[in-house]
């Protein structure tokens, strides 16, 4: 009873000290829009490369895929068919692609980070859900000459 | 001729040699006269194309003679992708600004000692000047495409507390955003800040302490030793303003600092109502977000905001949430997260507050539209957004009258490029029309790189309580689209207005297929413009 009496005055002793503490320093939160746990990997032939979107789609460009449960739009990002590294994939193709299903305004739509064709993968997006460039493909790996941590 | 006039008349030679001799001296010694201004941009570049286009940024000071002749000046430009220049003189030959002296619209042009940047070393910027002191810029030459601003330097050293942000790109050539609260003095730099690296959010990191130098006679100095990058350039605007760019060859950012003064901030003096702006770079997730809010004085916020994320529109969402403001250990580094969770993926602003006596958007002006904070966006989704609050002091629709400048940068979901316009125009008995310079490399409005003589003209229609919201629409379910005219083509915008004054105002585009965000700012006297006063002919367009 001593402990668990204890408990409690250590409980009610943080919830008071708690607001104080988040009182000190602005707060800031923000959920996880690309949710990497919630991952899910998909297969299917592709039925339609679209690099640009059709009316109601979010920009960028896109596969249509027919699954095993339907079509699917898979959301490829702005760089996903551009530039050095891009995905080179056509109709009629096998894919297998990972990412997370969101519904956006209404309507779903796969956020895809990466696609699988003929055993080579492509790298549409990171762990956060952001579009990776032809120029940061061409830098993955290499070593660069910055002093700066981040610029 | 005596002796004595003789010599007199060679003394007078050889100090008249000396100082031609002075004045064509290379180097940043600005032996120059005229107006020096300061000028930022930031946006895709056509030029050096070998992954497609890259993000750059450019800053530098430009020396104006009364005649409109450029007499001088420096600009580091940079893509972080090959093209570094850190910094390269603004020679005087063949630069101009070139001005309508009844719009303020019309072109800077400078000529730079890299022949690798413009078009052979020429940059041409389409300027539109609100007041003879700050201009609303776009790169307009086809070489890239930008949206920045341009202003009249006012002092040439500025120590003191800032807040601060930057948005670019980092060393693995993605998107980020910094923001922070630093001090400046005796050649020293720390503070703290946010940053959003392609999604990585961290937030009140410690700034490793870094070296100031002091600034060339252009007001360019350089910051070396911090965490932000190898070296930043800085030119100071004035006292309490400051232009920085990263010189760094692997990464490219640019940026603003805006002085704190002598406020302490507290959540009673967080702005008791506001209008925001915030927007993507060209590199990060292209979305463009606004709004308007009441704050309580303690903790919460409640208002409206319109958000265009790629495509995804969220029209009208009635916002709520809630802000906190820090005066302990760093003074002002504050906080502001929207909760109701109905304006897509925005939830998390890192807000940097500034003097209340400071204009964010025109620096020079002391007397109006006062007031505010910095924002970078901290949402993991949507990196390097950066952006403004200000205050909200009058939303009477009367009051949104008469000339404005205007300008926007613009995302195309459709297409990778972005559009930036500037341009000038009025409101009279609700009805806005207008005249602007398009960059448009991606050809969305025209087979022309650039547009000339385009218009605008629309009906911003208030909305019911306009009076505490500040908000108009024009789209196309209303029949009263935002219609920009390019040649003979006519283009229908879904656009929504936020009033923080009759003085200043966000658009922003909630289209689909493409979204733009940036100001309307009242137009003052142009008189006393150090331009080449012409007007600003319609077309022939630049063709690609």
């Amino acid at each position: 009873m001593k402990r668990l009496f204890a408990g409690l005055c250590v409980l009610a002793l943080l919830s008071l000290v708690a607001p104080l503490a988040a009182g000190a320093a602005a707060t800031r939160t923000a959920g996880p829009y690309y949710d990497i746990s919630k991952e899910v990997t998909l297969h299917g032939t592709v039925s339609s490369v679209l690099t640009k979107p059709s009316k109601g789609m979010i920009g960028g460009s896109h596969l249509l895929i027919q699954t095993g449960v339907g079509s699917l739009d898979a959301s490829l990002g702005r760089f996903g068919l551009r530039g050095r590294g891009a995905l080179s994939v056509e109709a009629g193709k096998q894919v297998e692609v990972t990412g997370v299903m969101k519904t956006l305004k209404g309507k779903q739509v796969f956020i895809t980070r990466t696609v699988t064709v003929s055993g080579h993968a492509y790298t549409m997006r990171n762990e956060h859900g952001i579009s990776m460039s032809p120029q940061a493909r061409e830098r993955v790996g290499q070593k660069t000459a910055h002093k700066g941590v981040y610029l | 001729m005596n002796r004595k006039a003789y010599l007199s008349i060679l003394l007078a030679l050889v100090f008249l040699a000396f100082a031609f001799l002075t004045g064509c001296s290379s180097g940043t010694s600005k032996t120059v006269s005229g107006t020096t201004y300061v000028f930022y941009a930031t946006g895709l570049e056509n030029i050096n194309n070998v992954e497609g286009p890259n993000f750059y940024t450019v800053a530098g000071a430009v020396v104006i003679d009364s005649a409109g002749n450029v007499t001088g000046g420096e600009e580091d430009y940079n893509d972080g992708f090959g093209l570094t220049d850190a910094p390269t003189p603004i020679a005087a030959t063949s630069s101009a600004l070139v001005v309508d002296p009844t719009s303020g619209q019309g072109t800077l042009t400078l000529t730079v000692g890299d022949t690798n940047l413009g078009v052979g070393g020429v940059e041409t910027l389409g300027v539109q000047f609100a007041n003879t002191n700050h201009a609303l810029i776009i790169q307009f030459d086809g070489s890239a495409t930008s949206s920045g601003s341009l202003d009249l330097q006012s002092a040439t050293s500025a120590p003191g507390n800032f807040a601060f942000t930057m948005s670019g790109v980092d060393t693995s050539y993605n998107p980020l955003a910094i923001g922070g609260v630093v001090t400046v003095g005796s050649g020293a730099i720390n503070g703290v800040f946010d940053v959003n690296d392609d999604g990585t959010v961290l937030t009140d990191q410690t700034l490793t302490a870094g070296t100031v130098t002091d600034t060339d006679s252009f007001g360019r100095g350089t910051i070396t030793g911090t965490q932000l990058a190898g070296q930043l350039a800085y030119y100071v605007v004035g006292p309490e303003v400051v232009r920085f760019i990263s010189d760094d060859s692997d990464a490219s950012g640019v940026g603003s600092a805006y002085g704190q003064g002598t406020a302490t901030f507290t959540a009673a003096n967080f702005p008791a109502a506001a209008v925001f702006g915030v927007e993507g770079n060209a590199w990060g997730e292209q979305y463009s977000t606004a709004g308007s809010f009441t704050s309580d004085g303690v903790s919460a916020i409640a208002g409206i905001a319109d958000l265009d994320d790629f495509g995804a529109v969220y029209f009208g969402e009635t916002i709520s949430g809630n802000y906190s403001v820090s005066n302990d250990a760093v003074n002002g580094y504050s906080a502001l997260n929207i909760t109701s969770e109905n304006l897509g993926n925005v939830s998390a602003f890192g807000v940097y507050m500034t003097d209340p006596a400071l204009n964010l958007l025109d620096p020079n002006n002391t007397t109006s539209g006062l007031g505010g904070a910095l924002i970078v966006d901290l949402d993991s989704s949507l990196v390097a957004g950066t952006g403004v609050l200000i205050p909200q002091t009058d939303t009477a629709a009367a009051d949104f009258t008469g000339g404005y400048a205007f300008g926007a940068q613009s995302y195309n979901s459709d297409e990778f490029w972005e559009v930036d316009f500037v341009g000038q125009g009025s409101v009279a008995t609700g009805v806005l029309t207008g005249t602007g310079l398009v960059s448009d490399i991606g050809a969305f409005y025209s087979s022309s790189v650039t547009d000339t003589g385009v218009g605008y003209s629309a009906t911003p229609l208030a909305d019911a309580n306009e009076a505490s919201t500040g908000r108009y629409t024009m789209t196309t379910d209303n029949e009263n689209p935002l219609v920009i005219t390019v040649g003979e083509s006519e283009f229908g915008d879904d656009v929504v207005l936020y009033q923080a004054s009759g003085g200043y105002l966000f658009w922003l585009q909630v289209d689909d297929f493409a979204s733009f965000l940036g100001p309307l700012e009242q137009q003052g006297s142009l008189t006393g413009l150090p331009a080449v006063q012409k007007a600003m002919a319609k077309s022939p367009q630049q063709k690609r």
